[in-house]
């Protein structure tokens, strides 16, 4: 079900009826009618992709158990591989098979042996590399000793699909969303209010900026050698700000979604626009994702080779990153995302005491040019993430390495003055976490803004209703 | 001087900035200059002043710097 239907809004009423009114005396029937709205949710899409999260959630649940009851016994591991087996096979399989097989054979003929790539038509399930790494931080968390396993298996089974957050993040750690299944919650209107201001301003940047931007870029990257470099660098712009208003956009409404339900979600965005460095991007940047793959991957490099001193970090910046760009997708386009990003962290780490030491004696003009030196990397990386593949992404790269582009684009340049205004808002509420959350003006004012807000939703959005981006991951 | 106190001169020293500008019961990850890559070099730093060495569960589960402290006394003891 996507955020932006009349389905949708058809069923948060209905869902936040019976949650507060209905099914609140007993937390365990409280649970289990947000397990059920949670899989009716995720079941609107293909009722066969249940079966899959059911899976996922049934062998963490029991693997967590297990685990718990074999500490000590040095068989915790076997454990751990088991649920990293079935997670990483599930998502191999569904996301990454015909990937692999394509891959081999393209291999195999490039060394003269003829090999036909053998693909299966497989419908990639909606959000599975979402769910697979928060029912994976269970098991993880177990492991490292952070948490212990729960022993009520509706909380567990609702942690895992909670709908807001189910099929495009935030990924939950098991340590910061479970307790909250596992205490009485109480209907907080202030947390609701602000809930629901969250999910307008989230709401507002998906329907009106990010589809309205994703009109042109969706014009310019069908086909580059049609317009002028200056036109394809104001595309790669409006990407930028069409991805960042889809992707964060997405997790205000979760996270709105889940204050009206008295939860609180993790933060996924802190305004990554106005990061000053690669390293400061990523922290800003789908920050749940980071912190996972910081955290069980990055750590785990770094610290068993720690004695291999620089040469560790390096190691670790490469797995996660790299592993970041395939996780967003099947396909060398990704690869080679994850690999702009990698050389750039890389190159960023080697430089620090230089880049400190020029910080200090030029100041902001050295600072200035190390936004640029971001901006510009993750403009690139930007690329290719969006092309459909590797040869549609040169394509558009090679029309970008043309002369025109000190030209003044001659055409789309209607949304410039829309996102330059949309993104100085952002600057000046950059301390709040969303924009429109702290906004100190007569109440009039703020109700004239929401009342805005709601009309543009309704009045400026594109014909077509389009899907978020993270979805297909 | 005891433990919290030496790892608190020792961190700022990795940090580069002054001991008393450290708030030992915050978050590590709240602590400005405290990211990914200088928390591998204080850690790292850690076990080479106090002789001693971290499993990775144990760093997994730091949670402030009242939380190293604690680890490294009984790592001690």
């Amino acid at each position: 079900m996507l955020f932006n239907s009349l389905d949708f809004l058809i069923f948060l009423p209905i869902v936040f009826a019976g949650y507060w009114f209905l099914f609140h005396k007993d937390l365990k029937v409280q649970n289990a009618f947000v397990l059920v709205a949670s899989y009716v949710f995720y079941g609107w899409w293909d009722w066969r992709f249940m079966g899959l999260i059911f899976i996922s959630s049934l062998v963490d649940f029991t693997v967590g158990q297990a685990l718990y009851k074999a500490e000590g016994s040095g068989r915790e591991k076997y454990w751990l591989w088991l649920s990293l087996a079935v997670n990483l096979g599930l998502l191999g399989f569904f996301k990454y098979f015909n990937f692999f097989t394509e891959s081999f054979a393209y291999a195999m003929n490039g060394i003269g042996i003829q090999v036909d790539p053998f693909t299966l038509n497989i419908i990639l399930p909606v959000g599975i590399s979402f769910y697979t790494f928060q029912t994976l931080s269970y098991t993880l968390d177990i492991y490292f000793g952070k948490i212990k396993p729960t022993k009520d298996p509706i909380a567990f089974f609702a942690f895992v699909s909670f709908f807001p957050q189910l099929v495009a993040g935030p990924i939950e750690r098991a340590s910061n969303l479970l307790p909250q299944f596992q205490k009485k919650r109480q209907f907080d209107r202030q947390l609701a209010e602000d809930g629901l201001k969250q999910i307008l301003w989230g709401m507002f940047k998906k329907v009106v900026i990010a589809d309205n931007c994703a009109v042109f870029v969706n014009q310019y990257f069908q086909q580059p050698d049609a317009y002028s470099a200056s036109v394809l660098l104001l595309g790669l712009f409006y990407f930028g700000i069409q991805i960042y208003c889809d992707f964060s956009g997405y997790s205000d409404i979760a996270i709105g979604t889940g204050k009206l339900f008295g939860f609180r979600l993790s933060l996924n965005f802190n305004y990554p626009y106005f990061a000053t460095s690669l390293a400061d991007f990523w922290r800003k940047w789908h920050i749940s994702l980071t912190r996972w793959l910081t955290e069980y991957v990055y750590y785990t490099i770094v610290f068993t080779k720690k004695h291999l001193g620089k040469r560790a970090i390096v190691m670790g910046i490469f797995a996660t990153f790299m592993l970041s760009g395939i996780w967003h997708g099947a396909g060398w386009h990704f690869v080679v995302f994850g690999a702009v990003h990698t050389t750039g962290l890389i190159v960023e780490y080697l430089t620090t005491d230089i880049r400190t030491k020029m910080t200090a004696r030029y100041g902001w003009a050295f600072k200035a040019l190390g936004y640029l030196a971001t901006l510009t990397v993750v403009s690139i990386g930007f690329i290719f993430f969006r092309a459909e593949n590797m040869q549609h992404a040169m394509q558009y790269f090679g029309e970008l390495c043309d002369s025109s582009i000190f030209q003044l684009p001659n055409e789309g340049r209607k949304l410039i003055p829309f996102c330059l205004l949309f993104l100085g808002i952002e600057y000046i509420y950059r301390n709040s976490t969303y924009t429109i959350q702290k906004l100190k003006f007569p109440i009039a004012i703020r109700w004239s803004i929401y009342y805005v807000l709601v009309l543009s939703i309704f009045y400026l959005q594109p014909d077509q209703p389009i899907d978020f981006i993270y979805f297909r991951f | 001087m005891n433990t919290l106190t030496q790892l608190k001169t020792l961190i700022a020293g990795e940090l580069k900035k002054p001991a008393e500008e450290l708030d030992e019961n915050i978050e590590v990850g709240n602590i400005s200059g405290w990211d990914s890559m200088t928390h591998i070099a204080i850690i790292t730093a850690i076990e080479e002043q106090f002789d001693i060495k971290f499993k990775l569960r144990e760093i997994n589960n730091i949670t402030n710097i009242i939380s190293i402290a604690e680890l490294v006394e009984k790592k001690q003891s």
